[in-house]
């Protein structure tokens, strides 16, 4: 079991998530996305009211700075006294549904994608971390359902007589 | 019954004729303010113009329509106005992105008749 307090993991985990969806939309965006899942969590784990983003403005004065680099800005505020007394089972269970909101709302194919490249952001500690207290992203899963998608469409593409050649994804 | 007033936020001059033109051709509903990019919505808003609905676009120069998205919801004054993405982005992660953040998410082209019953299907559902 991770030795790492909670509030550092949930801290991980907010940030990572929030410079992924910054790559794929803006970062205010991003800003609004973990607002609105977090405003959403809350409903299913109590101690989300403990967990939030920072102001937008913040954001704003952040991406001001010329030479800002990720690892200087969290988007998170958090009460760490209440959160790090939660048990760790919880905290992964908060995350797990987090992920699976953003995986639900993505689909199997840029679902895969968004996943892959959070785990590359997470890094291997936080990914052991998080897996240790119950997390489980399934990609291999979702991988597998992505390579099953390609073979269906290559016989599709068989049937309908195309010429199609079939590059197997790795 | 009172119009619904639709703010449509473009920079596409030609995109924002057709859909103020067209919209209010098709549906006595609605009465349309097409604004170019953010500049003009957010004076418009300043202004107290304060529309039942926003059609947004994504991809527009100086702010995005992600960036002004996050804006109105982060203003009390504005959190509540429904936004619709009316946007030409059809990559998965962006739609799935951009349906989770706002009312509705419409990809370019369009048929005007779509887009209205879009907006009225909204209206009904709320």
């Amino acid at each position: 079991m991770s030795q790492v307090n909670n509030s550092e993991v949930m801290t991980k985990v907010l940030n990572s998530f929030f410079h992924v969806i910054g790559t794929k939309t803006s970062p205010a965006h991003a800003w609004l996305t973990l607002k609105i899942i977090l405003q959403n969590l809350e409903y299913e784990y109590d101690f989300i009211k403990n967990v939030d983003v920072v102001d937008i403005k913040e954001v704003n004065d952040f991406l001001k700075e010329k030479n800002y680099t990720k690892i200087d800005f969290s988007i998170v505020d958090i009460q760490t006294e209440v959160v790090d007394t939660i048990y760790k089972e919880e905290v992964g269970k908060a995350i797990q549904s987090l992920a699976d909101k953003l995986k639900k709302s993505l689909g199997t194919t840029a679902g895969y994608h968004f996943m892959s490249e959070f785990i590359n952001e997470l890094g291997d500690e936080y990914s052991t971390i998080i897996k240790s207290i119950g997390v489980e992203l399934r990609l291999v899963d979702m991988q597998d359902e992505l390579y099953g998608r390609v073979i269906e469409n290559y016989k599709l593409e068989e049937d309908k007589g195309s010429n199609i050649a079939f590059i197997e994804k790795k | 019954m009172e119009k619904k007033k639709v703010m449509f936020v473009d920079d596409n001059p030609d995109l924002r004729i057709m859909v103020k033109k067209g919209l209010e051709r098709i549906s006595k509903n609605y009465q349309v303010n097409s604004v170019n990019g953010a500049k003009e919505c957010f004076k418009s808003l300043n202004s107290g113009e304060i529309p039942d609905i926003i059609l947004l676009d994504v991809m527009m120069p100086e702010m995005n329509g992600w960036d002004i998205l996050a804006k109105l919801r982060s203003e009390e004054k504005w959190a509540k106005i429904p936004v619709i993405f009316l946007t030409a982005k059809t990559d998965d992660t962006s739609v799935g992105l951009g349906t989770l953040t706002s009312d509705g998410y419409i990809t370019k082209p369009f048929q005007l008749e779509d887009l209205k019953n879009k907006i009225e299907n909204f209206f009904e559902d709320r």
